[in-house]
């Protein structure tokens, strides 16, 4: 397959996990440009969750299915497995409830796709250590005071979640997309996507 | 999105049900004919005839849904969204609205005469359901030559209508817009029906029902539309609309009207009697207190069915409050039904379904065009 050099990195790598045809929920699915390149790169058939009415409209003119609901409050309408994948794409920092909300995705999706902004990079730290003030960073760029971020994670504590919570990690990949990240992806990654599933 | 041109329409009628097998068997088990359905179409019936959006009306209004009567300078209750290039584009759509069974715009209802007596039939007209109402729709529809529907759309009562449709035939319809409304009326809006009905039946001048060679019951059916209106609001439209204004700039110490808020109502309560039937009211009301395809009702019925939903709420809706849509749509959701909902920010109340245009448009514009290109 063709990947065109337009994408964004995140939705490129995104589009490599994701199978064709296959079923997908994106939960804090913003304006639905993600979904809008899945559906028309790999014929995957999406469906969005956002809070925003703005973004809901958004993605219904871009020919998506979209519910204006609050993925933290709607997941327990959906079966078990209903999707081959659920993607929370830079929503789980925003999420009042992050862990009811991978355990839910876990239970509506075979897998899930999760991407998040890497609160252990090394430009972060060296600003806290340094400043003393809270990072600003290319991934993390809103000051304290109007931040949508709620939780602030490295890339070191979700794997310590899984482990803790018997998930299997399916795929990880980083961003930058170097040597140097791939030897401490906790220190030097400013974004992370891991694919996991929960281990029957 | 304005196209320029005037769009002159006309009322049509569609009568049968004039022998006693060509009758409509109501969900009562009564036997009922003929039967006369007013209705208005806009734009043009393709040669497939798989281009028909039906669309519902509330309550108090009729089959006007869009364009002008000749000579008359008022546009029909939807027109921002009926039209050439408009949302419910019928420049592409054929496009049909048509008065309820029981209503007292041009169908048989209350008010109409009943051929075997000479005299309106009154409180001797059959009571009915919305179940009957899509029935009597789809004869109409089917004198039209159309036997599969596009869309089917409306707000309020007009959705439920949408909704009875997508629960009793759904592999007739490829999509439903239900706008501020519920799948199921809730003790709420069944208490606020009570009342209006009740400020009807306890006028003097109703009679029984059997009023039409006297006085109407106008009192009643002022008050009873006074009680909708405010249900038809929110508070902070009624703060931004009324405020505490004085209509004549001083308190009168009396029981005269003093604020702007109560000649609103008094007004829209007087315009309304000249146009409506107080046992039209009375009928139609009653049927919606019945309506519920809440559940399995619905969702059974939708298996396997290619069927779309586009759901609409508003956030200040208190009548008919997103929290219903909601229900719904979370049913509808663990069904697997492809399904959109868009819970619009408005401070309007109910009425935001008639004012928030330009929002409505955008979703069931890009919607149907979806509906269009998977069909």
């Amino acid at each position: 397959m063709k990947i065109d050099k337009e994408l964004r990195s995140d939705h490129r790598l995104i589009l490599k996990l994701v199978g064709p045809g296959s079923k997908v929920l994106d939960l804090g699915c913003g304006a639905g440009k993600l979904m809008e390149t899945l559906s028309k790169k790999k014929g995957v058939d999406c469906t969005g969750i956002d809070r925003d009415p703005t973004m809901v409209a958004e993605c219904i003119s871009r020919q998506l299915k979209v519910f204006n609901l609050d993925f933290n409050k709607c997941l327990q309408s959906f079966k078990d497995d209903s999707f081959d994948h659920v993607l929370i794409h830079n929503s789980l920092q925003e999420s009042r409830y992050p862990e009811k909300v991978i355990k839910e995705a876990l239970r509506v999706g075979k897998n899930v796709v999760i991407g998040f902004p890497n609160f252990g990079y090394i430009r972060g730290r060296a600003q806290l250590f340094f400043t003393g003030k809270t990072p600003v960073t290319r991934a993390l760029s809103e000051e304290w005071y109007n931040t949508r971020n709620l939780r602030f994670l490295t890339i070191s504590d979700f794997r310590g979640y899984t482990e803790k919570n018997n998930i299997h990690i399916l795929n990880s990949s980083f961003s930058p997309d170097n040597l140097i990240t791939l030897i401490n992806p906790n220190l030097f990654a400013e974004h992370a996507i891991f694919m996991i599933r929960a281990n029957s | 999105m304005e196209s320029g041109k005037t769009e002159i329409v006309e009322k049509k009628y569609f009568t049968f049900g004039e022998s006693e097998k060509d009758k409509i068997k109501l969900e009562t088990g009564r036997k009922f004919g003929p039967v006369t359905i007013a209705y208005e179409t806009y734009g043009k019936l393709n040669k497939k005839k798989n281009n028909t959006i039906l669309i519902q009306h509330t309550l108090t209004m009729d089959s006007h849904a869009a364009g002008f009567y000749e000579g008359e300078e008022k546009a029909g209750w939807w027109d921002g969204l009926i039209g050439p290039g408009k949302a419910f584009d019928t420049d592409k759509f054929f496009v049909v609205c048509s008065n309820v069974f029981g209503g007292c715009s041009g169908s048989t209802g209350p008010s109409s005469l009943n051929q075997e007596t000479g005299e309106p039939y009154g409180a001797g007209f059959p009571f009915f359901t919305s179940k009957d109402l899509v029935r009597i729709q789809r004869r109409l529809l089917r004198s039209l030559n159309i036997f599969k529907l596009f869309c089917v759309a409306g707000g309020s009562m007009g959705g439920m209508l949408a909704l009875q449709w997508a629960a009793d035939f759904p592999g007739e319809i490829s999509s439903v817009i239900p706008v501020a409304t519920a799948w199921k009326q809730s003790p709420m809006q069944i208490a606020f029906s009570e009342i209006g009905r009740q400020s009807i039946i306890k006028d003097p001048k109703w009679k029984g029902g059997n009023y039409y060679n006297s006085a109407k019951p106008d009192t009643g059916l002022v008050l009873a539309r006074m009680i909708g209106h405010i249900t038809y609001m929110s508070d902070a439209s009624m703060e931004k609309k009324f405020s505490r204004n004085l209509k004549n700039g001083k308190l009168s110490f009396s029981f005269d009207t003093d604020f702007e808020v109560e000649n609103y109502l008094h007004y829209r309560g007087e315009s309304f009697v000249d146009r409506f039937d107080a046992n039209s009211f009375l009928y139609i009301s009653r049927a919606l207190n019945y309506f519920d395809v809440s559940e399995e009702k619905l969702t059974s019925r939708l298996e396997g069915e290619n069927i779309k939903f586009l759901v609409i709420s508003f956030e200040s809706d208190w009548l008919y409050p997103a929290r219903q849509s909601e229900e719904m749509v979370h049913h509808l959701m663990s069904r697997n039904i492809d399904t959109s909902y868009c819970r619009i920010p408005s401070s309007y109340g109910h009425d935001a379904f008639l004012l928030e245009i330009e929002e409505e448009s955008k979703l069931i514009k890009n919607f149907l065009k979806r509906v269009e290109n998977e069909n």
